[in-house]
C-alpha cells in the first residue's frame, strides 16, 4: 500500500519505519527541515518539507495515489485539515488522525475522518488498566481464618476527617495501628481523625477484608 | 444579533468594530491580550466583550456565547485554525450562520463544497488589485 503520514515527529517517525519495515511504501511530509534530512537519512528519499494542509505539497507527495493518510502533527487543525483535503480533494479512500484534544473526536467523526486516535484517551485507557480499583492493600493471613490488612487512605476517601468512633467497620474488624503520612505512630484512641495517606493496619475475619477496603477507600 | 468573532487582527477589528457600531452584541476571541488593543476602548472595556483564547476549547467557546450566537465568524490568520473552529461551530454548536477565512484559494474552494461558507481574502485582494490594473 502507498501510505502518506503527515508529521515526522516521534510517532511519525517510528509509524514510518514500522510501515517501511512491514513492506509498505510510505512518504512523510513535515514541515521541519531538519527532521525531514533525518528520515532521509534513515530511509532514502521518502519526506518532502512543507505543510502537509497545502493542495500543492499533498499533489507533490502524491496523495492522489495514497491509498491512506495518516496525521500525526501536534496540532489538531492541521491534522483535520490534511485529512479533509486528502479525503475531498485527492479522494483517498482512508484517513487517520491523531488529536490531542479529545473534545474534537466528534467533529473529526462528523466531518468523515476514517479513524481518530485521541492520545489523551489512550494514555487514560491504559493509565485505568493499570490502577486497581482500590488502592493496593497488603494482606497478612492470620490465624482464625483472619487477615492483617494495611491501606493507604486515598485522597478522596470518605473517611478522611472521621474519628474512628464514627467510622462503621465491617463485623469481627479492629483497626490495630495508623501511621501517618511522615510515618510516626498515631495514639488510637475513639476521637482519633482520619488523615490522608495514613496507613490504616486492622484485622478482620477473610471474607470480609473486601468490605473494609470498601468503608476505608470509598469516595465520600 | 449574537455574533461572536475568532481573531483579532486587522480584518477582525474591522468586522467587531463595524457590527458593534451597528447595535449588535458582539465577543471577539483572541490568543493575544494587546491584540485587543486596536478596538474602540469603550468597547474592548465592556465586560466580556473580549477573551483570552485561541478558540479551541468548547468551554472558552461557551464562555464567548456561542450557545447564543446567531453568527460565528473565524478571521485569525491561520487558515486552518480557522476552518476547524467555523466548522465545530457549525456542526456541534449548530450556530445558524458561519463564516469561515481562508486564504489559500483551491483549500477555500474546497470547503466550499463541504457546504462551509468561507471568504478567500487572497482572492478578493488580488481580485480588487486586477480589477484596477486592468482596463
Amino acid at each position: 500500500m502507498y501510505i502518506v503520514v503527515v508529521g515526522g515527529g516521534m510517532v511519525g517517525f517510528h509509524l514510518t519505519r514500522a510501515l517501511f519495515n512491514a513492506g509498505h511504501e510510505v512518504f512523510v511530509i513535515d514541515t521541519d527541515s531538519k527532521r525531514v534530512a533525518e528520515l532521509i537519512e534513515h530511509f532514502g528519499n521518502i519526506a518532502l518539507k512543507g505543510d502537509g494542509s497545502e493542495p500543492s505539497i499533498q499533489a507533490a507527495a502524491g496523495v492522489a495515489r495514497a491509498d491512506i493518510l495518516i496525521a500525526t502533527t501536534s496540532t489538531d487543525e492541521d491534522n483535520l485539515a490534511a485529512c479533509q483535503l486528502a479525503k475531498h480533494r485527492f479522494n483517498v479512500p482512508k484517513t487517520v488522525t491523531l488529536i490531542n484534544n479529545p473534545e474534537d473526536e466528534n467533529l473529526f467523526d462528523i466531518l468523515g475522518v476514517d479513524v481518530v486516535l485521541s492520545s489523551t484517551q489512550l494514555l487514560l485507557a491504559a493509565i485505568e488498566e493499570e490502577l486497581p480499583a482500590h488502592s493496593p492493600a497488603h494482606v497478612l493471613p492470620v490465624r482464625g481464618n483472619r487477615e492483617a490488612v494495611a491501606i493507604e487512605i486515598p485522597m478522596n476517601s470518605g473517611v478522611v476527617g472521621v474519628k474512628l468512633d464514627d467510622i462503621k467497620l465491617p463485623p469481627d474488624t479492629y483497626i490495630v495501628a495508623i501511621v501517618s503520612r511522615d510515618g510516626s505512630l498515631k495514639s488510637l484512641g475513639g476521637d482519633t481523625v482520619i488523615e490522608t495517606h495514613d496507613e490504616v493496619v486492622a484485622v478482620t475475619v477473610a471474607d470480609q477484608a473486601e468490605a473494609l477496603l470498601e468503608v476505608l477507600s470509598t469516595e465520600g | 444579533m449574537n455574533v461572536v468573532v475568532m481573531g483579532c487582527g486587522r480584518i477582525g477589528t474591522q468586522i467587531v468594530t463595524a457590527l458593534w457600531k451597528e447595535g449588535h452584541s458582539v465577543t471577539v476571541l483572541d490568543s493575544v491580550a494587546e491584540s485587543f488593543l486596536s478596538l474602540p476602548k469603550e468597547l474592548r472595556e465592556k465586560e466580556g466583550s473580549t477573551i483570552v483564547s485561541d478558540g479551541i476549547l468548547e468551554e472558552e467557546l461557551i464562555e464567548a456565547g456561542i450557545n447564543q450566537a446567531d453568527v460565528f465568524v473565524a478571521v485569525s490568520n491561520r487558515d486552518n485554525r480557522n476552518a476547524l473552529a467555523a466548522q465545530k461551530a457549525k456542526h456541534i454548536f449548530n450556530v445558524p450562520k458561519v463564516v469561515c477565512r481562508v486564504g489559500d484559494p483551491e483549500r477555500q474552494e474546497m470547503y466550499n463544497r463541504l457546504g462551509l461558507a468561507t471568504v478567500s481574502s487572497t482572492k478578493v485582494t488580488s481580485a480588487l488589485i486586477l480589477e484596477s490594473v486592468l482596463p
